[in-house]
C-alpha cells in the first residue's frame, strides 16, 4: 500500500499484556502493543471487541485489571497522571461538549486546561471550522460536531492522539474529509492511535493495523502485508456480448467462473489479468460491459481469521 | 509563580465559561430566581389564609423583681440582652394582672431565687415565640448572675416590646431557608448529572483539569445567583406579606452565603452518591422533604414532640432557618451560634464541592 516501513524507533506507546474484567467478562485478554512517534496505528475490530476498552484505559479513563503501560518511555503507576494527560488528545467514540458554548468557547476552555496551546485560531483552521466559530456547538452537524471534536483533541498540541472511530456514522463526503485531516496531522508528526471497523478507513489511513476480535489481537502488521498473507485473490467481473463461444471461454483459463451472463475471474495479478482480457476481447471481437475489479481487502482478512465479517 | 498565575488564568477562564452556560441556560436561571419566589409566595398565600397569619400582635413584657435585691439591675441587663424592654411593676400582683388582661403577652417575675413566667393562654401560636424567648432571657440572666461576660453585642436589638409576630413572618424565613437550599442542591446536581450523562464529564477527564476547580467553578456561578434570588425573595415578602422585618443585611448575607455554599455542598455530595440523574433527583427530593417537614421551617422548636426536636436537631436547615429569623430580626440567638453555624456550613460546603469534585472525577473510573 501507500505507506512504506516505518521506521521503528522512538517508541511512544507501550502496552504489555493488559487485561480487563468487567465483573467476570474478561474484555481484554492480554494486548501487547507498541506505537512508534509519526505513525497512525489501527485497531480494526467488530462490536464489542475491546477496542474502545483499551483505548479509555491508555486514556485514563478505566482502570486495567492487570498489565504494564509506558508513555514515552515512562512506566505508568497507578492513574495516568496529570503531565502526560497534557501530551495526549482524545476524541471520544461519542462527543458531546458542554451546552451553551460556541464552537470557539468550547476551543478556548479546553485550551485553558492545558499548559501548551495551538491557538483557538489556528486549529479551526485546520479543521476547517472558522465559519462555525461562532456557532453553539450543540448546533453542529454531525461531520462538523466531529471536527470539532478532533480540533479540541489537537488544541494541546499533543504528541498522541486517541481517536475512537472517527467516522462513524458520516456521510462519505464527511469521512474523506476527516481521513484528509488525519493524514494532516499525521504529517505534523503525531502519533495516532485510531480504532474503526471501517476497513477501508484501516486500508487508507493506517501504516499498521491490529486486528482485534474478543479481546485479543489476533493478527498486527501492516495493511500490505496482512492482506498479502491472508487476503487471498484478486477478481475481475465482467459482462459481455455476444455470448462468447466456448472456443473463447477456454482462451481465458481456467479461473474462470460463469454464472449466467456473469463472468469472474479469479487472479493474484490484476494487471496482468486485466491486459490478458483485453488483448482477448479484440481477439474475440467481444465487448466487454460492467467491468468490476476486486482488490483483496482487511475484511478478507478478518473473514479468513475468524470466519466472521467485521460487521456481523 | 509562573505556573500559579497560569493556573489563575486558567481558573478564570473556566469560571467565565461555566457562567456562559449557566446564563444561557434561560429555563434553569429563571427557575433559580423565581423559584424561591414562587414557592413563598405559594406557600405564604396557603398558611395565611389558614391562620390569619397576616394579623399581628404587639408583643409585650411585664416584669416585677424583688426589691430586697439588686435584681432589677440584673435583669434590666439581662432584658436588654434578650432585646426586651419589658414594663417594670412594683407589685408582682400587678404582673399577673396585666398577662391576664391581655395586655401583655408574657409577665416574668425576678424573686431571689426563682423566675417565674406568666402566659395568657389565650394568645395560642404567639406563644410559641414566646417560649423561645423565655428561654433566651433563663440564659441571659443565668449567666448574668454567675457573673459571666455574655456577648453583649449579638443580643438581636429588633426584638423590641411593640414589634409585630405573625405566623407568616415567622414562616417567610424558613420557606426562604428550604427555597435557598432546594435552588442549591438540585441545581448543583442537575447540572453535574447531565454532564455525567451525557458524557462531557468523561471528555474533561481526559484532560489535566482538576475535578474541584471544575465543580467549584460551576458552584460559583449557582452562588452569586441564589444570593441575588434571596435579596429578591425576602424584599418580595415584605412587600406582599407586610412582614415588616429588621433586616440586618450584613449578617443576612453572610447567612445566605454560607447556607448557599452548604446547598451546593449537598448537591455536589448527592451527585457522587448517586450515579443516574434522576435517582440524584429522586433522593434529593425526600432529603428536602424530610428536612421541610422535620425542622423548624413551618412550627417553632417549642411546639414539637420530644422525637421531633431530636431529628430537628440534626437538620441543616434547622439552623439554617434559625440564623435567617435572627437576621430578619425575629428570633434571639448569641452571635457566638450564629458564627458557628456560618462557619459549619461554609466550611462543610466547601468541603463537600472540594472532595466531592474530586471523586466525581475519580469515581467515574471503572
Ligand atoms: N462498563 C462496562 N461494563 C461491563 N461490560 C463492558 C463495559 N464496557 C464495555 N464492556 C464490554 O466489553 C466488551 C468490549 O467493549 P468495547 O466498548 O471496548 O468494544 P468496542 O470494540 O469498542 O466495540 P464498538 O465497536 O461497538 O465500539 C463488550 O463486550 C462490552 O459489552
Ligand atoms: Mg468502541
Amino acid at each position: 500500500m501507500k505507506h512504506g516501513k516505518i521506521q521503528k524507533h522512538g517508541k511512544v506507546i507501550e502496552v504489555k499484556n493488559l487485561k480487563k474484567f468487567y465483573g467476570r467478562f474478561e474484555a481484554l485478554k492480554g494486548i501487547n502493543i507498541e506505537l512508534y512517534k509519526g505513525e497512525i496505528f489501527g485497531f480494526l475490530g467488530p462490536n464489542g471487541a475491546g477496542k474502545t476498552t483499551t483505548l479509555e484505559i491508555l486514556e485514563g479513563l478505566r482502570r486495567p485489571s492487570e498489565g504494564e503501560m509506558w508513555f514515552l518511555g515512562e512506566k505508568i503507576h497507578g492513574d495516568v497522571p496529570p503531565k502526560i494527560k497534557e501530551k495526549i488528545g482524545v476524541v471520544l467514540q461519542e462527543t458531546r461538549f458542554l451546552d451553551h458554548l460556541k464552537v470557539k468557547e468550547v476551543l478556548e476552555l479546553f485550551a485553558s486546561f492545558f499548559k501548551n496551546s495551538l491557538g483557538v485560531k489556528n486549529v479551526l483552521r485546520t479543521v476547517k471550522l472558522e465559519e462555525k466559530e461562532n456557532t453553539y456547538s450543540e448546533n453542529l452537524s454531525g461531520g462538523q460536531k466531529q471536527r470539532l471534536a478532533i480540533a479540541v483533541s489537537i488544541i494541546n498540541d499533543p504528541e498522541i492522539i486517541f481517536l475512537d472511530e472517527p467516522t462513524a456514522g458520516l456521510d462519505p463526503q464527511s469521512r474523506e474529509s476527516i481521513w484528509n485531516l488525519i493524514e494532516e496531522l499525521k504529517s505534523y508528526g503525531k502519533t495516532i492511535f485510531l480504532t474503526t471497523h471501517y476497513m477501508e478507513e484501516a486500508q487508507r489511513l493506517c501504516d499498521r493495523v491490529a486486528i482485534i476480535d474478543h479481546g485479543q489481537i489476533i493478527e498486527l502488521g501492516t495493511p500490505a502485508e496482512l492482506i498479502s498473507k491472508y487476503g487471498g485473490k484478486s477478481e475481475v467481473d465482467f459482462e459481455c456480448s455476444p455470448t462468447p463461444t466456448t472456443v473463447a471461454l477456454n482462451a481465458l483459463g481456467e479461473n474462470l467462473i460463469i454464472s449466467g451472463d456473469h463472468f469472474r475471474i479469479m487472479t493474484q495479478n490484476l494487471t496482468k489479468t486485466l491486459e490478458a482480457l483485453v488483448l482477448w476481447s479484440k481477439k474475440f471481437d467481444i465487448s466487454l460491459t460492467n467491468v468490476f475489479l476486486i482488490e483483496p481487502n482487511l475484511e478478507d482478512v478478518f473473514l479468513k481469521l475468524t470466519g466472521r465479517g467485521l460487521r456481523d | 509563580m509562573v505556573k500559579s498565575h497560569s493556573q489563575m488564568k486558567n481558573f478564570f477562564e473556566l469560571v467565565r465559561k461555566s457562567f456562559y452556560m449557566f446564563i444561557r441556560d434561560r429555563q434553569a436561571t429563571i427557575m433559580i430566581f423565581i423559584s424561591p419566589i414562587v414557592f413563598m409566595l405559594i406557600i405564604g398565600f396557603v398558611i395565611s389564609g389558614i391562620s390569619g397569619g397576616t394579623t399581628s400582635v404587639n408583643v409585650k413584657v411585664a416584669a416585677y423583681t424583688s426589691n430586697s435585691s439588686n435584681y432589677e439591675q440584673l435583669f434590666k441587663k439581662a432584658a436588654e440582652k434578650s432585646g426586651i424592654e419589658p414594663i417594670f411593676v412594683k407589685d408582682k400582683n400587678d404582673v399577673k394582672k396585666l398577662v391576664n388582661s391581655g395586655k401583655v403577652q408574657m409577665g416574668i417575675s425576678l424573686e431571689s431565687s426563682t423566675v417565674t413566667f406568666f402566659y395568657n393562654q389565650s394568645f395560642g401560636q404567639y406563644n410559641n415565640y414566646l417560649k423561645d424567648l423565655q428561654s433566651f432571657i433563663v440564659q441571659a440572666i443565668r449567666e448574668e448572675i454567675s457573673g459571666i461576660p455574655m456577648y453583649i453585642q449579638i443580643v438581636p436589638n429588633s426584638l423590641k416590646t411593640g414589634s409585630s409576630l405573625t405566623v407568616i413572618s415567622f414562616i417567610v424565613p424558613g420557606i426562604l431557608a428550604i427555597a435557598i437550599m432546594m435552588a442549591g442542591v438540585f441545581g448543583m446536581a442537575t447540572t453535574l448529572g447531565t454532564y455525567r450523562e451525557n458524557g462531557s464529564l468523561k471528555r474533561l477527564r481526559t484532560t489535566p483539569l482538576n475535578g474541584s476547580l471544575f465543580v467549584f467553578s460551576i458552584a460559583l456561578n449557582r452562588f452569586w445567583s441564589s444570593i441575588l434570588s434571596s435579596y429578591i425573595t425576602v424584599l418580595m415578602s415584605e412587600w406582599i406579606f407586610s412582614t415588616n422585618y429588621n433586616i440586618n443585611w450584613p449578617l443576612f448575607s453572610i447567612l445566605m452565603a454560607s447556607a448557599v455554599f452548604m446547598s451546593l455542598g449537598f448537591g455536589t455530595a448527592f451527585s457522587v452518591v448517586f450515579k443516574d440523574l434522576w435517582t440524584i433527583l429522586n433522593f434529593s427530593t425526600i432529603v428536602l422533604v424530610i428536612m421541610m417537614l422535620f425542622s423548624n421551617v413551618f412550627y417553632p422548636f417549642s411546639i414539637m414532640p420530644e422525637y421531633m426536636k431530636v431529628i430537628a436537631r440534626v437538620m441543616p436547615i434547622t439552623y439554617f432557618a434559625q440564623g435567617l429569623r435572627y437576621t430578619l430580626g425575629i428570633a434571639p440567638v448569641y452571635l457566638w451560634k450564629f458564627t458557628l453555624i456560618n462557619i459549619i456550613f461554609a466550611f462543610g460546603g466547601l468541603l463537600m464541592i472540594v472532595l466531592g469534585g474530586k471523586a466525581i472525577f475519580y469515581l467515574e473510573k471503572r
